[in-house]
């Protein structure tokens, strides 16, 4: 019952990586594999409606070719592909359930027209998008749309750039889709905090500083992006103001999805220098019906599922892109698990963490060099990413911490648990002294003069207690004041005085403050306030010893 | 910011309840003044006139504007701690009284109870999620809550659970005092003190002055729903059955999500009348006219699709323009005219309600003294019955009452367990009987357990049981109410011809909105679907189905008889027995002959003296026309 993409892969664990050996296909094979390996890296736009997505995906393609709403836009999921050719054009085919595909006219091409297939795939000619083919995907918690389809496209993708609008920012609902999507995709995606533009710089920064703590580990990067800025940088889907686009975010972004994208790529080239091919005599057959975007894809699966004896060749090639995709999942498994610094590809042999056949891969395996041969332009930035991505330089340490690999390990739990045991015998020891307390001290309330009052703990400076206080910040006023008794008693305590603080007595122009440390317990105290031309002091004090016997700590 | 001056419009809508609340105190008065009563039950009465306060909830999702919201509706802008990120962690009640009440706050912190439910077992979310086997979100609520302990013991000290069960109380409402109890905390450096006790703070109850209100008001402000914080969320939707009125208050950056529907359906066990959605935050998009539009067509039509009310009122306005302190602001940003509103649904449904209680109960007293008073002039009875034959024909009377409403309401209760469990019985069969066929065709990706007809059932079995309850509860009262009025023709004088008590209002049941809680199948949507991968068979699925349904509908059974039924018979308990004692107490005086020669003196001044006579009569026209006011359904006992 494997109908879910990544299930299968979980139960597909590479057979050969221990012993080290190439695998050899045939020619036909490793030429769909090699094509598979040198595809561009694809990156899903998600978020929930209205979160900025569609002002996102203009400003990266360099042209308004979605309306921006405040209600949700309704279109299916939409591959954007870059194609220097198509000029000015933008040439759409519908995808229908089926994988087949229709061409759309030209004037079809419009939110109406587009809605009729279950996915659109458009060429254009965006160079933003040279590194990586972008698909925009309708978006979550909209009431008039069912989410489901976010699920068949993050199957398909190697990263995800998920919309969060900086006023509403990332709410649970929104927590709880991406944590249930897989997990593969966190360490790779960006959180783009969209519409930074409708904040102030200080309210930004308590958003990002929240949002660092909430879902800092859920994603590898976190990018603020101001769309309408980007569009003022742009003329005609060329960069002519690099300030404007430098602040608009736009430019870290590309970036940070660039390195991604080159390092995905190398990765794969990677993996395909374990394949040899064999027979020198292709069979030839006609072009399979290859996958070509994460729809078609889609679509081989689903007639794989569907059909009750599946042709050789759609199993041959989803056996091959599993493996394919396997192998890679092991691999940053891997990668994940291994302790900081002693991944290095080429002195880690004796590391039993790293799987043997990476311990292949080395600069000299030319993966490089078929990396740097593929169409993606990596920036110079994105090299040392890839280095990082073999292996060959040490992992940041802001890849996920080792324990995610290994969350399902029922011993942890346990022990868990047990601590839980013993801090339930704490509460309970404390909840049962509390119960015997006694912290009223509203009495105070009828002195007259009475201006407030409180009980406070002088080791922490803990209000226990509060009465009145109209005119005195009693909060403030508990916290000093336990300077005063501290600083009273170590006075005490140099004099040599045997004795314990009875009262404190202040005078101020206008107030009389009395300080009474409790008699069976001086480290918490009172403190009232009384107006001095209407306090009769003698009685207050009275008054206070009084309600001091009512107090049981 | 300067406080804001009364709206004239909105003055006028609030008047309305000024004035059904002077009417009856005033018919109140006259009865007290013209017949010298003494008695303890028209005083209670006049006081609880006095004092009523109708409930407003503002509730919505984390960042909706609910806190700013209160500060334009209190007419005290920036009151309440507002912030960019989530900010209230508390519910926090402002009674906003008229210009010149002394203010006061009080926070409650948790019980020692909620304290330790909280945090051992992660309180109601974490008894869903561990019903469920929800291992990872039980563990998430775990981790939240050993953090939030370790944030109150940094901020608080080693002894900060020595707070619990306690209250801090002052005798000022300021925002510093505020930051410090309701808003969740803040990093920045200076700002150490905002939040320190928000972690055990379970409630605010500020008293303030309004320079807007002139009748007082209860404004509840909840903590956002769909907060990551998830702990929080739990304190919201407890407060929500003892509101009047619910404001959804949505954000027009992104109008109506799925959890807004949620939070809508949470609602609807509320009449619709008592629901308004304000669509706030419209000052920052760019073409509000256009835009508007276009959210209310949107709206209506999520609304329609999800089989919800969607004729419900729909305000558009934003609560930060509308304490900008500019002349006119208040009416421009929309704020005035969401007043205006809730004073004129409020006029109309709950405070009428509530204040036709209070007639009819001071109606039965003030009815037997203008009948007592135009007969003073008439032959005494012969032979009457004296105090204490009277008190034992009472006995009587209250404990055959007492015996017939504890047999209604034993049997009540058996229905409405009896029926829970029918229906969960039915939803478990027919979701089994789903998942079988679903299962067989392989179409799980869109399926889920169908929450919407069961809340539905359980409502309408709710609803239609408490209906059943009130009749019988109707006919023990009427029953009872004869037999007291024989006791008064007994007692009164020969001549007259009969009398009628009228039955006191029954309380109108509370809302279940413990039905529209969040349920463990709701919890995560791709649970299923994991489940589906997971299990081996069919059977073995609909055993784990059955399972959790079994004990998540028993469980939300067993809280609608704690958090509604039992109230509500306690309710219905006190109200019956507030009609027995009104009445005991009137016999008895009646009854008692060393006081019977003064009171027939004053009877007989009172009837002497028309002009106070015609007062009472036309204070019993009043009490008689507010208590027929919207009634319909109360009856009327006629005497044999």
């Amino acid at each position: 019952m494997s109908f879910d993409h990544d299930t299968s892969l979980d139960a597909n664990s590479a057979p050969d990586s221990e012993t080290g050996v190439s695998k050899l296909v045939t020619t036909h094979a490793y030429a769909r594999l090699a094509r598979f390996a040198l595809r561009r890296p694809r990156v899903a736009v998600m978020g929930e409606f209205s979160a900025g997505k569609s002002s996102l995906v203009n400003a990266l393609v360099g042209r308004a070719i979605w309306p921006t709403k405040v209600t949700a836009t309704h279109l299916p999921p939409c591959w954007l592909r870059h194609d220097p050719s198509a000029g000015s054009e933008l040439v759409g085919d519908a995808v229908a359930a089926d994988g087949s595909r229709r061409r759309l006219a030209r004037d079809a091409l419009t939110a109406e027209g587009m809605a009729e297939g279950r996915a659109i795939a458009v060429s254009l000619d965006a160079p933003h998008l040279a590194g990586f083919d972008l698909v925009d995907t309708p978006g979550i918690s909209d009431p008039l749309l069912s989410d489901d389809l976010i699920e068949g496209v993050a199957g398909q993708v190697e990263m995800v750039i998920w919309c969060t609008a900086v006023q509403q920012a990332w709410r649970q609902s929104e927590r709880a889709r991406w944590r249930s999507l897989p997990r593969r995709l966190r360490p790779r995606s960006v959180l783009v905090l969209t519409h930074a533009d409708r904040l102030a710089p200080e309210d930004l920064a308590r958003v990002r500083r929240r949002l660092e703590r909430e879902a800092g580990d859920l994603f590898g990067a976190m990018v603020e992006v101001a769309s309408p800025r980007a569009q003022a940088a742009l003329d005609g889907g060329v960069v002519v103001d690099a300030d404007a686009w430098a602040a608009s975010g736009l430019a870290r972004l590309l970036e940070v999805v660039n390195a991604q994208a080159a390092a995905v790529t190398a990765h794969r080239a990677a993996l395909l220098t374990r394949y040899l091919a064999v027979e020198p005599e292709p069979e030839p057959e006609p072009e399979p019906a290859v996958a070509r975007g994460p729809f078609d894809a889609l679509a081989a699966w689903n007639r794989i599922r569907e059909a009750q004896g599946p042709g050789d060749s759609d199993e041959e090639l989803r056996r091959s892109l599993l493996q394919l995709a396997a192998d890679y999942d092991a691999w940053a498994a891997g990668a994940r698990v291994s302790p900081t610094g002693a991944a290095t590809a080429g002195v880690a042999d004796t590391n039993e963490t790293v799987p043997a056949w990476r311990r292949r891969v080395g600069p000299t395996d030319g993966a490089l060099a078929m990396a740097t041969e593929h169409e993606a332009r990596i920036p110079a930035s994105g090299v040392t990413s890839i280095l990082r991505m073999l292996g060959i330089v040490p992992p940041r340490t802001e890849t996920a911490p080792a324990s995610e690999g290994v969350d399902d390990g029922g011993g942890d739990r346990r022990d868990d648990d047990g601590g839980d045991r013993q801090d339930d015998q704490n509460d309970q020891k404390e909840s049962e002294i509390m119960k015997d307390q006694m912290t009223d001290i509203s009495d105070l309330k009828n002195l007259n003069g009475f201006l407030g009052a409180c009980l406070v703990d002088s080791d922490t400076g803990l209000m226990l207690g509060s009465e009145g206080g109209a005119s005195i910040d009693l909060e403030v006023a508990a916290a000093g004041n336990t300077e005063v008794v501290k600083s009273k008693s170590s006075v005490m305590r140099q004099l040599g005085l045997d004795d314990s603080i009875e009262d404190i007595l202040i005078t101020l122009g206008t107030q009389f403050h009395l300080i009474r440390p409790l008699e069976r317990n001086p480290s918490v105290f009172m403190y009232v306030a009384l107006d001095k031309k209407q306090a009769n002091l003698g009685m207050a004090r009275l008054q206070v010893k009084k309600v001091e016997q009512q107090i049981r700590l | 910011m300067t406080p804001l001056a009364p709206d004239a419009a909105h003055a006028a809508g609030m008047a309305r309840i000024d004035a059904m609340r002077d009417r009856l105190a005033q018919a109140l008065a006259t009865c007290v003044a013209a017949t010298g009563s003494t008695s303890q039950r028209l005083t209670a009465l006049e006081r609880a006139t006095a004092e009523y306060a109708p409930t407003v909830t503002l509730i919505g999702q984390v960042k909706a504007g609910k806190t700013a919201l209160a500060n334009a509706l209190s007419g005290r802008p920036g009151l309440l701690p507002v912030q960019v990120n989530p900010y209230t962690a508390v519910v926090t009640r402002l009674l906003l009284s008229p210009p010149g009440t002394s203010e006061r706050s009080e926070f409650d912190f948790f019980g020692d109870a909620d304290w330790r439910a909280l945090t051992e077992g992660g309180g109601a979310l974490g008894a869903i999620a561990r019903r469920a086997e929800l291992e990872d979100e039980a563990r998430e609520l775990a981790d939240q809550i050993a953090m939030m302990r370790e944030t109150a013991k940094a901020k608080l000290g080693q002894h900060f659970e020595t707070l619990v069960g306690r209250n801090h109380a002052f005798d000022t409402v300021t925002t510093a005092l505020l930051e410090r109890y309701v808003a969740a905390g803040d990093e920045e450096p200076g700002r150490e003190h905002v939040g320190r006790y928000a972690e055990i703070t379970r409630a605010a109850r500020l008293i303030v002055a309004s320079p807007v209100v002139r009748t007082p008001l209860v404004l509840c402000d909840t903590p956002g729903v769909n907060d990551p914080f998830l702990v929080r969320e739990q304190v919201t939707l407890s407060g929500l059955s003892h509101s009047d009125i619910c404001v959804l208050v949505l954000s027009a950056h992104q109008a109506l999500t799925t959890v807004d529907v949620a939070l809508f359906r949470l609602c609807a066990t509320l009449d619709v009348g008592r629901i308004v959605i304000f669509v706030n935050r419209m000052d920052e998009l760019e073409d509000a006219a256009g835009q508007r539009v276009e959210i209310e067509r949107r709206l209506r039509e999520a609304l329609t699709r999800h089989a919800l009310p969607s004729n419900v009122t729909i305000l558009f306005g934003s609560a930060l323009a509308a304490q900008s302190g500019e002349p006119g602001a208040d009416r421009a940003s929309g704020v005035a005219a969401l007043r205006e509103h809730l004073d004129a649904s409020l006029a109309d449904s709950t405070v009428r309600e509530h204040f036709r209680a209070l007639a009819l109960e001071a109606l039965n007293i003030a009815r037997i003294e203008l009948l007592v008073a135009s007969k003073a002039e008439a032959e005494h009875r012969r032979t009457r019955p004296g105090r204490s034959e009277t008190i034992v024909a009472l006995d009587r009377i209250v404990a055959e009452t007492e015996r017939q409403l504890q047999e209604v309401l034993k049997a009540l209760h058996e229905t409405l367990v009896r029926r829970v469990l029918v229906i969960g019985r039915e939803i478990a069969d027919r979701e089994c009987q789903v998942v079988a066929e679903e299962a067989a065709t392989r179409r799980v990706q869109g399926w889920a357990v169908d929450t919407i007809g069961l809340r539905r059932q359980l409502k309408e079995n709710y609803d239609a049981t408490m209906a059943e309850g009130i009749t019988s509860v109707g006919a023990v009262l009427e029953a009872s109410a004869r037999r007291i009025e024989r006791l008064y023709m007994a007692l009164l004088p020969p001549d007259i011809d009969g009398i009628a008590l009228d039955l006191p209002a029954l309380p109108t049941p509370r809302p279940p909105v413990a039905i529209a809680r969040t349920l463990s199948v709701e919890l995560d949507a791709s649970w299923w679907r994991r489940l589906l991968m997971r299990e081996r068979g069919i059977e073995e699925l609909q055993r784990r189905l059955r399972g959790v349904l079994d004990s998540e509908i028993t469980a939300l059974g067993e809280e609608v008889i704690q958090r509604h039924f039992k109230p509500f018979v306690a309710c219905i308990g006190d109200v019956v027995r507030d009609f027995l004692s009104a009445e005991a107490e009137r016999l008895i005086a009646l009854a008692d002959e060393d006081a019977e020669a003064e009171r027939r003196a004053a009877m007989a001044a009172l009837g002497a003296d028309p002009e106070r006579l015609d007062a009472l009569a036309e204070a019993v026209a009043t009490l008689e026309a507010i208590g027929a006011e919207g009634a319909g359904q109360q009856r009327k006992a006629t005497a044999a």
